[in-house]
């Protein structure tokens, strides 16, 4: 399973890459902003992302609006310190599957990707 | 002149093999006489083979003759010649040329010799070109002045024999199969897997490294090393020097150590006696006479009902069996039962680094409760700093179970594999100290023989009379005490058990 995390802070993406692989996913690459996601989405095609929403350049949130004008199908968790209501549902409305709230444990952030892998997984009624 | 007159003064000479004829011309010939077509008549009525070669030299010879006619003394001249039959070569055996040089003067790094390390043996390690199959070169017939054939001898193949450690490929080159000495003849190749010294391990032989067996007919001497993969046989002394095995060793004379000899055993030890040694034992030691000042860990057993142990340290894992334990002199001599010392000292270094690691991770989960009560919105970095804070507890923690985890193993591997419990023939005498289970004896009196040291149902260190088969507490002949380097895993221990 190939993942992306698009994250600006080196810590957060090597925190999510350390429970990545404790949960036994290897392929993951690595965007630093919007603008960068959108330039390696096309080559790389990642079957899961996990996109912050404060970013530099291009955010969280426009980054899933641009990407999901040509890929309505690929999961994607945000990882977010918003945590109020009407900015989840306008995440959840650009087509964001699930979402995380900072601070979060290691366990928590697990616990995210195998629900929306689950829930992805499902046949479509 | 008439052919009768020519052939008084002109006559042609094979040689013995045949292989040159030589128109012999007396002085008084009549140069005009001897034509070309006389010379070769004379020379076909020889049976001289017609060449073009023979037409030219026949000419020149006339030429000559003419030219200077002898007067004095006869004149030679070759005027046909054979060629000789190159014989074939026999096929051999090439032993590569690094097997045979003499072995080189190890540098000691400054420029000096180290007569140490300068080995006399030349071993071959796997898939190593050993020796060369040379093929037979034919030959090829000769040519006598007459044209018969003269037949060269034929070179014929080598027949070279070798056994399973030797492989040859089909170009004829030989490659070593396993490691060893080479050994070979003019026919036959090998490795050997036994190393022979007839003498001494000494500056002649050099330090000893063999993938094989090592016996060794004399001793081995100060400083050297003798390092084999398998077994090793000492027949004589061994002094302040190393013994390496992977597999068991037998020294027939001993070791006089002078607490600078080591040996590294694999499998069993047996020995005469051990005198200031350093050992490790993989299974079991068997000692003839005595284990004197020195410090030997043996992973399975010590099997020497007729030795003493003076002095040292002892650690042993299984079911062990000596004469004596110290002096009436009271030297100091500690047994440790029912352990494997590498294991052990595992297991205190872990229980000691372990709640270090504790610590650490409630200092850092109490660090991060404190920053989340501050208050209950963050700011991007604040909650960003948290996560991390989060993530980093929560991989000391982890770290922390893990060693539990691995505290556990190796104590079951521990509890399973040891037993605690030694027989004592004749006495173990005050100043030896026995430390086993959780316990430290410090032996105060003379407790006599046969009997036996282990631990009572209650894990109480106590001793079996084995002539009236009455079980004490060791305490009746000790001061007895909670081994204090027992205490962190004993708490580990207990930590397990209540979880």
């Amino acid at each position: 399973m190939k993942i992306l995390l698009v994250d600006d802070s080196k810590t957060m993406r090597n925190i999510q890459k350390s429970v990545l692989q404790q949960l036994g996913h290897s392929d993951v690459q690595e965007a630093c902003d919007g603008q960068d996601a959108m330039s390696k989405v096309g080559a790389y095609k990642p079957d899961l992302m996990l996109v912050d929403w404060n970013m530099p350049n291009m955010d969280g949130l426009s980054f899933v609006k641009a990407f999901r004008q040509t890929n309505k199908t690929t999961p994607i968790i945000m990882v977010t310190t918003e945590a109020e209501k009407s900015r989840v549902i306008e995440a959840i409305k650009a087509g964001v599957n699930n979402y995380v709230v900072k601070p979060f444990t290691p366990d928590l952030l697990s616990q995210r990707i195998n629900e929306t892998l689950a829930k992805c997984q499902q046949p479509q009624t | 002149m008439s052919q009768d007159a020519i052939e008084q003064f002109a006559r042609v000479v094979l040689s013995e093999d045949r292989l040159a004829a030589t128109l012999v011309v007396e002085p008084g010939i009549d140069p005009g006489s001897l034509t070309e077509i006389v010379l070769e008549a004379m020379l076909d009525a020889r049976g001289v083979a017609a060449t073009t070669d023979r037409r030219a030299r026949v000419a020149a010879a006339v030429e000559a003759i003419k030219a200077a006619p002898p007067t004095d003394a006869p004149a030679s001249f070759i005027v046909a010649v054979g060629s000789a039959p190159v014989h074939g070569v026999h096929g051999r055996l090439e032993i590569d040329a690094e097997l045979t040089q003499q072995p080189e003067k190890a540098s000691a790094g400054d420029g000096s010799v180290d007569h140490y390390s300068r080995s006399a043996y030349r071993l071959a390690r796997p898939r190593q070109i050993v020796a060369r199959v040379v093929p037979p070169v034919p030959g090829s017939d000769g040519i006598d002045v007459t044209g018969r054939t003269l037949a060269a001898k034929v070179g014929a193949a080598a027949q070279v024999t070798h056994d399973d450690t030797i492989f040859r490929e089909n170009d004829g080159t030989l490659r070593a199969v396993v490691p060893g000495l080479p050994e070979w003849t003019d026919h036959s190749i090998r490795i050997v897997r036994t190393l022979a010294i007839p003498g001494f391990v000494d500056f002649s032989t050099g330090h000893i490294e063999f993938p094989g067996d090592v016996t060794v007919e004399k001793g081995v001497r100060d400083c050297f090393i003798v390092r084999a993969g398998c077994d090793v046989h000492v027949h004589g002394l061994i002094e302040a020097a190393t013994i390496e095995s992977g597999g068991s060793t037998q020294l027939d004379s001993g070791v006089a150590g002078r607490h600078k000899a080591s040996l590294k055993i694999g499998r069993d030890l047996r020995a005469k006696y051990l005198d200031a040694v350093r050992a490790t034992v993989g299974r079991t030691l068997t000692v003839q006479k005595e284990i004197t000042e020195c410090i030997v860990e043996v992973q399975a057993g010590i099997a020497a009902p007729n030795c003493s142990v003076v002095g040292g340290e002892i650690c042993v894992g299984g079911d062990s069996e000596l004469a004596q334990i110290g002096t009436e002199a009271g030297i100091a001599t500690v047994i440790r039962l029912g352990t494997i010392a590498e294991l052990d000292r595992t297991l205190v270094e872990l229980a000691e680094a372990l709640p270090t690691i504790e610590g650490q991770a409630a200092s850092a989960r109490q660090q991060l409760d404190q920053l989340k009560s501050i208050a209950t919105k963050h700011t991007p970095a604040q909650a960003e700093m948290l996560t991390e804070l989060e993530f980093t507890t929560a991989q000391i923690e982890s770290r922390a179970a893990q060693i539990l985890g691995v505290v556990a193993k190796i104590d079951g591997v521990i509890q399973r594999f040891t037993t605690p419990r030694l027989t004592v023939h004749r006495a173990v005498f005050p100043g030896t100290v026995v430390r086993i289970g959780r316990y430290r004896a410090e032996v105060q009196r003379e407790i006599r023989g046969p009997i036996r040291i282990l631990l009572s149902a209650t894990g109480e260190p106590s001793v079996e009379d084995l002539s009236s088969h009455r079980t004490s507490p060791l305490a009746e002949w000790a001061r007895v005490f909670t081994d204090e380097k027992c205490l962190a895993v004993d708490a580990l221990r207990a930590r397990r058990r209540a979880a």
